[in-house]
């Protein structure tokens, strides 16, 4: 009896020459950012960058970009025709991006291999850059390490304050969902510098607008609620302040949603006078200006903001979702039929709480 | 059927783990897509509507197997005879044979789709049956034992829905009821193939102690597996909106991947593995039974009865080759399923109800 278990327990080890080979981190690339630039009607050219971990303590990695020109997307097969010494692993992926004239094109393929892999997280950060995203890559970055690291921190920080929030599943959540569109934090490499420009509106996967980086903090004001983020706004000839947003909320109201629909959307900007030079801010009447002052500029801009995304079809605040919500039996074909002439009102109202620490 | 020694029967509050480890598998893992082609954001309604209805059969089943005092295949002896009521058991234990199968193979896909691409069904299958012939070789007691452990395993793994709760929308919820009743139902019958896995209870029923006591217990336990698929259903359906959900095969698995801890940082590889302690004791609640049932029918040693069973399920998941194949399978053993549930055990109830009168219980 205790010879024929020895037997099985010595016959399992043998099966240990059927098991996957290890993956051992000294011995893979570790790809942590990707860019997809536009060759020719069915070709891109796809950049993957590379940290390479140095010898020795506190030595930085060195960043390499591998370039592949493929005609299809199948991203691990197009690097691994590449000039690497060690075989890529994509699991930590942490940047992907688009080139424009790319996104103008439709993405979605691009996006659909990367959210196909089972090996990439769901937090992967996507963006649209203005010209080559190889170049972007390529260059070495005082600022950060390495150009995926810049590009993590620089979204990171970004989308706390100045542009709508947008991950990877973000992206999907909005280019799969009926009445809402995504968007995507624009990019543009100068100099030494990467700069957030503003956002890119897409319809679908294709990039059909852009909003400047000012007016990407209003759209993300009517988009989520959030805690950050500076707006300036001209209160006299040549008097201008600043107003940090200390807590914005937003709310929607739909009115007659099944024949002629109508929206106001409210948004609430409690917030602090962060710059205001030649304004003395302490008086409580003046403060009472600010805020008037700031509610005109605001609710002027963001009713252009809207009337634009309405032109160009695109949904980004998502108005069609929610009135969904809101509705029985809502019809999506309808809603978009009538979706550019909808009568969409946006009331601003700023509340200033705080002028700083000085009188 | 002669009496089973105490010493190897289980308490009556066992009856709870073990329906709920049998009813929740691999199905959870992926189910939210089914169940909202049909009924969209409403489908959790659904949800409560097939798990009530699974207390409905549970009484149902107690009460069958009470009236004879015998397991099924002591029930189908005493109402059809020797002949048909055998055909009939051994259609019933080929049917569970095949809910094993589904569970083995379906692991085996998970594993092999999201951790290891290059190993092969074999392999895996091996693994998985060898340790579950450990542990069936056991006994009831080790098997029951092993449900226990793996259901506070698992319970963990609730509180990972908290980081998908902090990215939620929580009007794709609304507006509540926008769905037709038969959309409703239609999700109600998809929802219910989930539920299935309580019937083996028809099988090891005697092997519980005081029986009429651990009824209470499997109402505990298919009420549990309500409230978690309840949970998992809401939690998905604010994370996913629906379009995007029809485009996720295992959506409970993605949901994992945002798990973000300090010290982990892909958490989906963790939660497959943990998941292994909610498909064995599935695996081996099943492969018992059977080798049981096939002991009571035909007189086989259940020792040699189980190492058959597990060289059958083994080829057949070998020969099982693709996702088309695999979800072929689930499709089909689920409807089969539901039939039995739906149709079969209430047909029983009522032959029973018909033929009981007047007839001296004897035993199988």
């Amino acid at each position: 009896m205790v010879k024929k278990h020895l037997i099985i327990v010595f016959t399992l080890f043998l099966l240990t020459g059927c098991f996957p080979s290890k993956k051992i981190l000294e011995d893979v690339q570790l790809v942590s950012a990707v860019g997809y630039d536009y060759k020719s009607n069915n070709q891109v050219e796809l950049n993957g960058m590379v940290a390479i971990p140095q010898r020795g303590e506190d030595v930085p990695p060195i960043s390499q970009v591998f370039t592949a020109t493929t005609n299809t997307s199948k991203m691990a097969r197009a690097l691994e025709q590449a000039e690497s010494p060690k075989p890529f692993e994509i699991g930590r992926l942490e940047i992907a991006l688009y080139n424009d004239r790319l996104a103008e094109k439709g993405i979605y393929d691009l996006v659909d291999t990367l959210q196909r892999d089972p090996s990439l997280g769901r937090d992967l950060y996507m963006a649209i850059v203005y010209g080559s995203t190889k170049t972007l890559l390529k260059q070495q970055y005082p600022l950060s390490e390495t150009p995926s690291k810049y590009l993590l921190h620089l979204l990171d920080q970004n989308m706390n304050a100045n542009i709508p929030k947008s991950n990877i599943h973000d992206f999907l959540y909005r280019y799969y969902g009926k009445g809402m569109d995504p968007n995507l934090p624009l990019l543009e490499k100068q100099g030494d510098r990467i700069r957030v420009v503003g956002t890119a509106l897409l319809k679908d996967d294709k990039m059909v607008g852009q909003l400047k980086l000012e007016d990407s903090f209003l759209l993300k004001l009517l988009i989520e609620p959030f805690e950050k983020g500076i707006y300036e706004v001209k209160f006299k000839k040549d008097q201008f302040f600043t107003i940090q947003n200390l807590k914005s909320k937003v709310e929607y109201e739909f009115k007659d949603v099944k024949r002629s629909p109508s929206v106001d959307i409210f948004v609430n900007v409690r917030g602090r006078v962060s710059e205001a030079p030649k304004i003395p801010v302490s008086d409580p009447s003046l403060v009472e200006q600010l805020e008037r002052a700031a509610e005109k500029a605001m609710n002027k801009r963001t009713n252009m903001i809207v009337k634009k995304l309405q032109k160009a079809k695109v949904d980004t605040i998502g108005l069609g979702d929610l009135a969904r919500s809101r509705t029985r039996g809502f019809d999506f074909k309808q809603w978009d039929d009538q979706y550019p002439d909808i009568p969409i009102n946006v009331k601003v109202n700023v509340e200033i709480t705080q002028a700083g620490i000085t009188e | 059927m002669s009496q089973i020694s105490e010493n190897k029967q289980i308490s009556p509050y066992m009856a709870f783990y073990m329906v709920t480890t049998m009813q929740i598998g691999v199905g959870i893992l992926g189910f939210e897509r089914y169940i909202a082609k049909t009924a969209g954001h409403d489908a959790w309604i659904s949800v409560i509507v097939g798990g009530l209805s699974f207390n409905v059969l549970i009484w149902m089943i107690y009460r069958v197997l009470s009236r004879e005092n015998a397991d099924i295949i002591g029930v189908h002896r005493n109402l059809f005879g020797r002949w048909i009521g055998g055909t009939l058991s051994f259609l019933l234990l080929i049917y569970f044979s095949s809910t094993i199968l589904t569970v083995l193979r379906t692991y085996i896909e998970v594993i092999q789709i999201w951790v290891f691409p290059e190993l092969g069904t074999p392999i895996i299958a091996l693994i998985l049956l060898g340790l579950a012939y450990s542990y069936v070789i056991g006994g009831i007691r080790v098997v029951a034992g092993l449900s226990v452990l793996g259901f506070f395993i698992s319970l963990p793994l609730f509180s990972l829905k908290y980081y998908a709760l902090k990215n939620a929308h929580y009007t794709n919820l609304l507006p509540i009821l926008d769905h037709s009743f038969s959309d409703l139902m239609a999700a109600t019958k998809g929802v219910t193939l989930d539920y299935l896995g309580l019937e083996l209870i028809l099988l090891y029923m005697p092997f519980l102690k005081q029986p009429e006591k651990s009824q209470k217990w499997a109402h505990f336990g298919n009420l549990f597996t309500m409230f978690t698929y309840l949970i998992t259903v809401f939690v998905s359906f604010v994370y996913f909106n629906q379009e995007q959900l029809q485009h996720t095969i295992w959506a409970t698995l993605t949901l994992w991947k945002i798990v973000d801890l300090p010290f982990a940082q892909r958490f989906e590889y963790a939660g497959i593995a943990l998941w292994l302690f909610v498909i064995l004791p599935n695996i081996c609640i099943g492969l018992w039974s059977v080798s049981r049932g096939i002991h009571r029918l035909y007189k086989i040693k259940q020792k040699s009865a189980l190492r058959i069973m597990i060289l059958v399920i083994f080829i057949c998941s070998v020969l099982i080759i693709d996702r088309q194949q695999i979800d072929i399978l689930n499709t089909k053993v689920s409807q089969i399923g539901f039939y039995i549930l739906y149709a079969y055990i209430p047909f029983l109830f009522v032959i029973q109800l018909i033929l009981g009168k007047g007839r001296k219980t004897k035993n199988g």
